[in-house]
């Protein structure tokens, strides 16, 4: 099966300036003269959070947020958080999983959401998602909210799309979040009565709003909603994303390199493997900037004051200038240039890089090595590879069909070993 | 989840990495006395290469956290 598919733009990028070179995109990402166009139809869910703020308020709510990225955060999220649940979600498989043939079949895409809800929560600060029926309706809600938030990329009815997901992240408020929120307004009054140490406190999103301030804006109070939707998505996109990717390329590849089908149980082999996948397939696949003023990039090209463009990454990140002859291939040794990551632009660029890159990759390949963590993507597909993980035979994947963008709805594996 | 104690406070050597930094300047503008930038490297540089100061190291720590990047490591000069 071939993982590689055309990219198909979503309509609305439509009659803008198209940027595809990787040094183009590179130099506006990180450009003071270009500001966020993304998320214009999404902005009722998106507006005023970390995602769409700029300047001076954007590097404040980085500061602020600092604690949840923090490496101590990252190694509990992963050993606290994703670990424990991976354990009990792969006994479940193990006790009741199994068909006729005496194998465990399993569908991928929701076996990673179910792995990932509690890091989600953690992160956010959603209380009380302890028992099977609420942990459930907590992801299922997380998951419709996700499709509400790219409605760019729905093939659907974009209002009915955002209708549909105003009502979604009202359950969650009302079910979820409100709850969890007014136990931190608790807390925080008990912290600033002297009552509490500081740290003693929840360290999570709404915590870290709550004493701020931003729990109840003056004029906004659904701000809070917002950055809300952001962790919650954000959290766990770009894994559910781009984790079959790295299946569908290392069932090819093995096929080709035999010698490498082993190595599918080694962290090392597989973070070369996810971040080529990343580089090759993107969750949010195109950005949208607006220039600050008239713009001539270092490549000759123009942009007028105002102007939005349309950042194509899948045809960057395959650009064969920079990542080689075979750049639009899938190559686990493949050899990034100096001063690019071997993802590419995947997590984007500037100031707007994703926030939540190192929970997906880990923090991995730096000088500080030793207190590394190993990143969700490549702790669940060890797990999988490691109960024997193939794609099913007679299942083969379905794409997304409500939304443009590159990613499966459906891909059934069996887990040979478990 | 419960705040968990920060990094022990004791001596650091700041590093860059730079496959990863940028150059946004977040450091610079947080913790300016031990970073800068490069502007035509687009690389932030490292002033003062060891932190022990306690103050200074916890404003070295939310650089760290706050860089969009996560270019900028810090490891205890005993393992280093």
């Amino acid at each position: 099966m071939n993982a590689r598919t055309e990219f198909v733009a979503p309509p609305y990028v439509a009659n803008m300036q198209r940027v595809d070179s990787y040094a183009d995109i590179d130099e506006i990402l990180r450009s003071e003269d270009f500001m966020q166009g993304s998320h214009r139809e999404s902005g009722v869910f998106f507006n005023g959070s970390l995602l769409l703020i700029e300047g001076h308020e954007h590097m404040q709510r980085r500061q602020l947020f600092s604690s949840l990225v923090s490496r101590t955060a990252m190694h509990y999220y992963e050993t606290g958080a994703l670990v424990p649940v991976i354990d009990k979600v792969m006994q479940e498989l193990r006790d009741e999983g199994r068909g006729k043939d005496g194998l465990v079949h399993v569908d991928l895409i929701p076996l990673i959401r179910s792995m990932l809800y509690r890091i989600t929560a953690l992160v956010t600060g959603v209380d009380n998602v302890d028992t099977p029926q609420k942990t459930e309706r907590f992801r299922d809600l997380v998951d419709k909210l996700g499709v509400a938030v790219t409605v760019e990329w729905s093939t659907g009815d974009h209002e009915q799309v955002i209708r549909d997901g105003l009502e979604i992240r009202r359950q969650l408020i009302e079910e979820f979040l409100l709850p969890s929120l007014e136990r931190r307004r608790g807390l925080v009054s008990q912290f600033k009565e002297g009552k509490m140490a500081k740290d003693a406190l929840p360290t999570d999103l709404l915590t870290m709003l709550t004493l701020h301030g931003d729990d109840k804006r003056p004029g906004d109070e659904d701000y809070v909603w917002r950055e809300c939707a952001l962790f919650l998505v954000a959290s766990t996109q770009t894994t559910t994303h781009t984790l079959p990717h790295v299946i569908v390329h290392l069932t090819d590849w093995c096929k080709s390199h035999p010698e490498d089908a082993p190595k599918r149980t080694d962290a090392t082999f597989l973070r070369i493997a996810a971040m080529e996948s990343l580089r090759l397939h993107q969750p949010a696949p195109t950005l949208l900037r607006i220039a600050l003023k008239d713009v001539t990039l270092a490549s000759g090209r123009k942009i007028a004051k105002d102007e939005r463009v349309a950042l194509f990454f899948v045809p960057a990140n395959r650009e064969t200038a920079v990542f080689g002859p075979d750049a639009a291939e899938f190559n686990p040794y493949r050899v990034a240039p100096p001063r690019l990551s071997p993802w590419g632009l995947t997590f984007g660029g500037g100031v707007h890089t994703c926030i939540g890159r190192p929970l997906v990759t880990g923090m991995f390949n730096r000088p500080d090595d030793k207190s590394g963590t190993e990143g969700t993507m490549i702790r669940i597909l060890r797990t999988l590879y490691e109960a024997g993980a193939v794609m099913d035979p007679t299942k083969p994947p379905k794409r997304v069909a409500a939304s443009y963008h590159d990613a499966y709805e459906s891909f059934p594996l069996v887990l040979r070993s478990l | 989840m419960s705040s968990s104690p920060s990094t022990p406070r004791k001596a650091f050597r700041v590093v860059i990495d730079e496959n990863m930094c940028q150059g946004i300047g977040y450091c610079e503008r947080t913790c300016p006395s031990v970073f800068t930038v490069d502007k035509e490297r687009l690389m932030a540089v490292v002033k003062i290469p060891v932190v022990d100061d306690p103050a200074l190291l916890e404003q070295v720590e939310l650089a760290e956290q706050t860089c969009p990047t996560r270019a900028i490591a810090l490891i205890p000069v005993d393992e280093s």
